[in-house]
C-alpha cells in the first residue's frame, strides 16, 4: 500500500506557481527522502500532505485519506517535525513534549525519558532559552515519542551537531523496524544517502527524478579513472564525457548504457590500474541543478 | 575609550529610520490628526463659549479630564485634543525605544550589528535619538499646526514642546523597561504599567481641581504645568528635560551591568513535566492568555478601586447651565446625577469603550500570531481540528472579558461603597459592568470573524472599526449626531448613559447571539482556508 500518493498536484499563491504536478508515491515501511534546495516546493507538498494548505489541484491522498478533509482523522497516525521549530516561548521543552504528546493519546514515560536522554535535551528549559538545535530535539523527542506509523520530517535535522544527527539516524533506523514509514526532506545528501530507500528530487515545483538510488545512480554516469599502457583516442567513444588527463591518468565520465561499449575499448589498451566510481547523490543533485539557468531559458 | 562606547550611533539611528519609515509617519501623524480633530470640533461648534463653559463647569468632566485651562477655544483644544496627542506620542516613542532595543536583543539580531565595531551604547542612543527626534518632530508640527490656525506664537511653541517633553520622558521609560525585562512583551507591558500609574495621578490631579503637585506625575498632564497660551511657565520645560533624562540615564547604567541578552530579573528554570491537566488546546489558550487576564484583571481592580473610592469627591452639584444645554449626553449626565455618572462613564471607558474592547482584540490577535510564528503548526499537525484550536482561543477570550469585567464591578463598586458607607451602590456598579459583557462578546465575535475570513489585513480592520465607533461616541457626546448613530455600535447597548435599571436585557441578549453567530461564521472561514 502506498502511504502517501499524489497525483500532478499543484499549488499556486495568485499567478505564483508554487508546485507544476508533483508526482510522489511512498511505500509503506521505507524510508523516502525528498530532495531539493530551498523554494523548490519541498515545505509547501509537505504542509499540503498536513492539510494546512489547500491544493490548487490534481490529487493528493495520504494513508488512503484526504489530507484536507480527513485531517484530524489522519493526524492520529501521523508524527511531524517542521523545518523551523518555534515552540511557545514561556513553556519549558518537556512541558511542550508532553503537551504535544497528549494530544495524540497517553506517553510511555519511560520511553520518554530514553529519548530526552539519547538526545541530551534538558527539559527544564524555557524555550526560548533553547537554540534551534535544541528547539528541533524537543520536535523530534516528540516526534519519535508517538506511535504513529508515519513521521513527516522537514528538514529535520538543520540545527542538530553531528553526533545528534547519528543519534537521530539511528531513531529512523528503528523507527523503520517498527514498520513505520519515514518520509523526510532535506538538503543534507550524505544523510539522505545514509538513511533512505528511495528517493525524489524536486526542482521548481515537479519531480525530475525518483527512485532508489541504485536506479537513480543507473540513470547517470560512473566516473572512471584508468592508466593505459597504450595511448588510446578517447573522444571517438560514444558516451565517454569529461575528458581530462593528469598524471600519465585518464579521468571521464561514462553513461550508464555505454559502459560495456567502453569497457570493450580499453581492454585491449593495457590497463595498468582502472577506479570507477559511482556517482554520489550529490552529483545526481547537481546533474539537476548544476544547470540553473537552463530551466528557465527553456520558458 | 568613553566616546568609543557610542561608535556606530549615526549608521544605526540611518538603519532605524529605514526600519520605521511607516511606523515613525503614523504616531507623529496620529498625535496631530488628534489635535486637528478636536481644533475642527471646536471651532465647527457655533456656540463653543457656552459648550466650553458648560463643561468646565461640571464636577463630572473635569474628574475625568481635568478643567479646561484656560477657558478659551485653546484650553478646549489641549484639554481633550492635547492630552490625546501627548498619549500617543509616549506610547509612540516609548514603544520605538523598546523596538529597536529589547525586540531585537531578544530575537538575536543585534547580535548581527554587536558583532561590527559598534559600541555598547549605541543601539540604545540610536533608538532614544529616534523617539525623542520623533518627540520633537511632533511637538515642532503641533506649533506649527496651531499657529496655521491662528493661535499665539508662543503658546502654540510651548504646547508643542511639552508634548515632545512628555514623549522624550516616555522614551526614557521604554528604554529603561528594555533593560529591566528580558522580553519586549514583558517591557511594553512594563510601560503600559507606568502609564496606568500616571494615569491614576492624572485623575487625582483632575478631581484635586488640575493643580496639584500629581501632575509632575502624569507626563500627560504636563500640559496643566507649563500653561500654553495661559501662564506660559516656559522655564519648566527645563525640569521636565532634567526629568526625561533620569530614566536614560539609568537605562545607560544598568546597559553596562547586565549580560547581551538577559535582563535584570533573573530567569527561572520551569518544570520538566507538564501538570496533567495540561493536554488540550483549551489548556494551552489559557495557559497563553492566564497572564495578561491576570494583569487586566488587577489593573481594572487598581483603576477602579481607586476611582470607585474618590467617587465620593465628586461633587452632586449640578450647574445651572448643564441643565440647558441641549445635548443628549448632558441630559443623560442630569438624569443620572454626577457620581452615578462619573461611575458609569468610568465603568464604561475601562469596561469597554477603551479597555476591554483593546483586551478583547487583543486576545483574538494572538491567535494570528500562533499562526505567523509557527506555533498554531505544532497543534494543528496533531489530532486537532483547527475548529477545536479556535475555538478554545475564544473561549478563553470570552470567559477572560467576563472575568475582567466581574472583577472591574466588584473592586469598583466595593470602593465607592466602602468610601460612601453607602452599600447599595454596589450592585449597581456590579450590574453596569457586568452588562458590558455581551458587547464586549460581540468586538471578540467580529474580531473572530476578521481572522477566519482575512487573517492578514484583518488586525487592521479590527481597530479602524473600533476607531470609527469611538468616533461615533465622541459625535453624539457634542451632540453631532443622534443616538440612532450610536445604535449601529454595539456601544449602545450598555452605554453609561442609560441608567443601569433601566438597561434592557433584549437587546444584551441579542448581542450575545450576533456573538456568537459572528464567531460561527469566523471559525467557518479560517477551518476554508490555509495555514500560515
Amino acid at each position: 500500500m502506498n502511504v502517501i500518493e499524489t497525483r500532478k498536484l499543484t499549488k499556486s499563491y495568485g499567478k505564483q506557481e508554487a508546485l507544476h504536478g508533483v508526482d510522489l508515491t511512498v511505500r509503506q515501511g521505507e524510508v523516502y527522502g525528498f530532495i531539493g534546495p530551498n523554494g523548490a516546493g519541498k515545505s509547501t507538498t509537505i504542509r499540503i500532505l498536513l492539510g494546512m494548505l489547500r491544493k490548487s489541484g490534481g490529487d493528493v491522498k495520504l494513508l488512503g485519506g484526504d489530507p484536507w478533509q480527513d485531517a484530524v482523522a489522519l493526524h492520529k497516525r501521523l508524527a511531524y517535525v517542521p523545518g523551523d521549530v518555534n515552540l511557545w516561548s514561556n513553556l519549558t521543552g518537556g512541558e511542550v513534549i508532553d503537551f504535544l504528546g497528549r494530544l495524540h493519546g497517553k506517553i510511555n514515560p519511560a520511553r520518554r525519558k530514553e529519548l530526552l536522554d539519547r538526545f541530551q535535551l534538558d527539559p527544564k528549559k524555557k524555550c526560548r532559552d533553547y537554540s534551534k538545535g535544541n528547539r528541533q530535539k524537543v520536535a523530534l523527542i516528540s516526534a519519535f515519542l508517538s506511535d504513529a506509523e508515519l513521521l513527516i520530517l522537514d528538514e529535520p535535522t538543520s540545527g542538530l551537531d553531528p553526533l545528534m544527527e547519528l543519534t537521530f539516524q539511528e531513531c529512523i533506523f528503528e523507527a523503520k523496524k517498527q514498520g513505520k514509514t519515514v518520509f523526510i526532506s532535506s538538503h543534507i545528501l550524505a544523510e539522505v544517502e545514509a538513511l533512505c530507500d528511495r528517493v525524489g528530487i524536486i526542482r521548481q515545483g515537479k519531480i525530475v527524478e525518483s527512485g532508489t538510488l541504485e536506479e537513480l545512480r543507473h540513470l547517470t554516469r560512473t566516473t572512471v579513472t584508468v592508466e593505459l599502457a597504450k595511448p588510446v583516442n578517447l573522444d571517438q567513444l560514444q558516451g565517454v564525457h569529461d575528458i581530462s588527463q593528469k598524471e600519465g591518468k585518464w579521468r571521464f565520465s561514462v553513461d550508464a548504457n555505454a559502459m560495456e561499449t567502453v569497457m570493450n575499448a580499453l581492454a585491449p589498451m593495457g590497463i595498468k590500474s582502472l577506479t570507477a566510481e559511482p556517482p554520489t547523490l550529490e552529483e545526481l543533485f547537481m546533474r539537476h541543478y548544476g544547470d540553473k539557468f537552463e530551466g528557465k531559458e527553456l520558458k | 575609550m568613553k566616546q568609543n562606547h557610542f561608535a556606530g550611533t549615526g549608521k544605526l539611528l540611518k538603519l532605524y529610520l529605514r526600519r520605521d519609515r511607516i511606523i515613525l509617519p503614523i504616531w507623529i501623524l496620529l498625535a496631530l490628526m488628534l489635535i486637528n480633530g478636536q481644533v475642527s470640533f471646536t471651532k465647527a461648534m457655533p456656540d463653543w463659549q457656552m459648550f466650553i463653559n458648560e463643561l468646565s463647569a461640571s464636577p463630572i468632566t473635569s474628574a475625568i479630564l481635568g478643567p479646561i485651562v484656560p477657558l478659551s477655544i485653546e484650553g478646549a483644544i489641549l484639554w481633550r485634543g492635547l492630552l490625546q496627542a501627548i498619549i500617543t506620542v509616549m506610547f509612540g516613542a516609548s514603544l520605538t525605544v523598546i523596538r529597536h532595543t529589547r525586540t531585537e536583543e531578544a530575537s538575536g539580531r543585534n547580535e548581527l550589528i554587536l558583532g561590527r565595531p559598534v559600541g555598547r551604547y549605541a543601539n540604545l542612543s540610536a533608538a532614544l535619538i529616534l523617539s525623542c527626534g520623533g518627540s520633537l518632530l511632533a511637538g515642532l508640527l503641533t506649533a506649527v499646526f496651531l499657529m496655521s490656525n491662528g493661535f499665539a506664537g508662543s503658546g502654540s511653541l510651548l504646547a508643542g514642546l511639552t508634548l515632545a517633553a512628555s514623549g522624550c520622558f516616555f522614551a526614557g521609560i521604554g528604554g529603561l523597561c528594555s533593560q529591566i525585562f528580558e522580553h519586549s512583551g514583558s517591557a511594553r507591558g512594563c510601560v503600559f504599567g507606568v502609564y496606568m500609574l500616571t494615569m491614576v495621578a492624572m485623575v487625582l490631579n483632575n478631581i484635586g481641581g488640575g493643580y496639584t503637585g500629581w501632575a509632575w506625575f502624569a507626563p500627560e498632564a504636563w500640559f496643566r504645568i507649563t500653561l500654553p497660551f495661559g501662564g506660559n511657565h516656559a522655564w519648566k520645560l527645563l525640569i521636565f528635560i532634567v526629568l526625561s533624562a533620569l530614566p536614560m540615564v539609568l537605562s545607560y547604567m544598568l546597559l553596562v551591568r547586565r549580560d547581551m541578552g538577559a535582563g535584570l530579573i533573573v530567569r527561572k528554570e520551569g518544570s520538566a513535566d507538564a501538570p496533567p491537566r495540561f493536554n488540550s488546546p483549551m489548556a494551552l489558550a489559557w495557559r497563553q492568555q492566564k497572564g495578561s487576564i491576570l494583569v487586566w484583571a488587577i489593573g481594572m481592580a487598581w483603576l477602579g478601586g481607586i476611582m470607585g473610592m474618590g467617587t465620593p469627591n465628586v461633587s452632586e452639584a449640578i450647574s445651572s447651565s448643564f441643565a440647558h444645554m441641549d445635548t443628549e449626553w448632558a441630559s443623560a449626565i442630569v438624569k443620572l446625577g454626577n457620581q452615578e455618572g462619573f461611575m458609569a462613564i468610568l465603568i464604561y471607558m475601562l469596561g469597554l469603550m477603551g479597555g476591554l474592547s483593546v483586551f478583547a482584540i487583543t486576545v483574538v490577535q494572538r491567535l494570528r500570531r500562533e499562526e505567523k510564528e509557527h506555533y498554531a503548526e505544532m497543534v494543528l499537525s496533531r489530532p486537532v481540528s483547527c475548529s477545536n484550536w479556535m475555538v478554545s482561543y475564544l473561549a478563553v477570550a470570552f470567559a477572560g472579558s467576563a472575568l475582567i469585567l466581574l472583577v472591574l464591578g466588584l473592586v469598583s463598586g466595593l470602593g465607592w461603597s466602602v468610601a460612601s458607607g453607602e452599600f447599595s451602590h454596589f450592585l449597581r456598579v456590579l450590574g453596569m459592568s457586568l452588562s458590558k459583557i455581551p458587547p464586549v462578546w460581540t468586538i471578540i465575535g467580529i474580531a473572530a470573524l476578521l481572522y477566519g475570513w482575512i487573517p492578514r489585513i484583518g488586525s487592521i480592520l479590527n481597530w479602524l472599526i473600533l476607531g470609527i465607533f469611538i468616533f461615533i461616541e465622541m459625535l453624539w457626546e457634542v451632540g453631532i449626531v443622534g443616538w440612532s448613530a450610536m445604535q449601529w455600535t454595539y456601544f449602545a447597548y450598555a452605554h453609561y448613559s442609560i441608567p443601569i435599571h433601566e438597561l434592557s436585557i433584549v437587546p444584551l441578549i441579542v448581542l450575545t447571539v450576533i456573538a456568537a453567530a459572528l464567531t460561527w461564521l469566523g471559525v467557518i472561514g479560517f477551518k476554508r482556508r490555509s495555514i500560515g
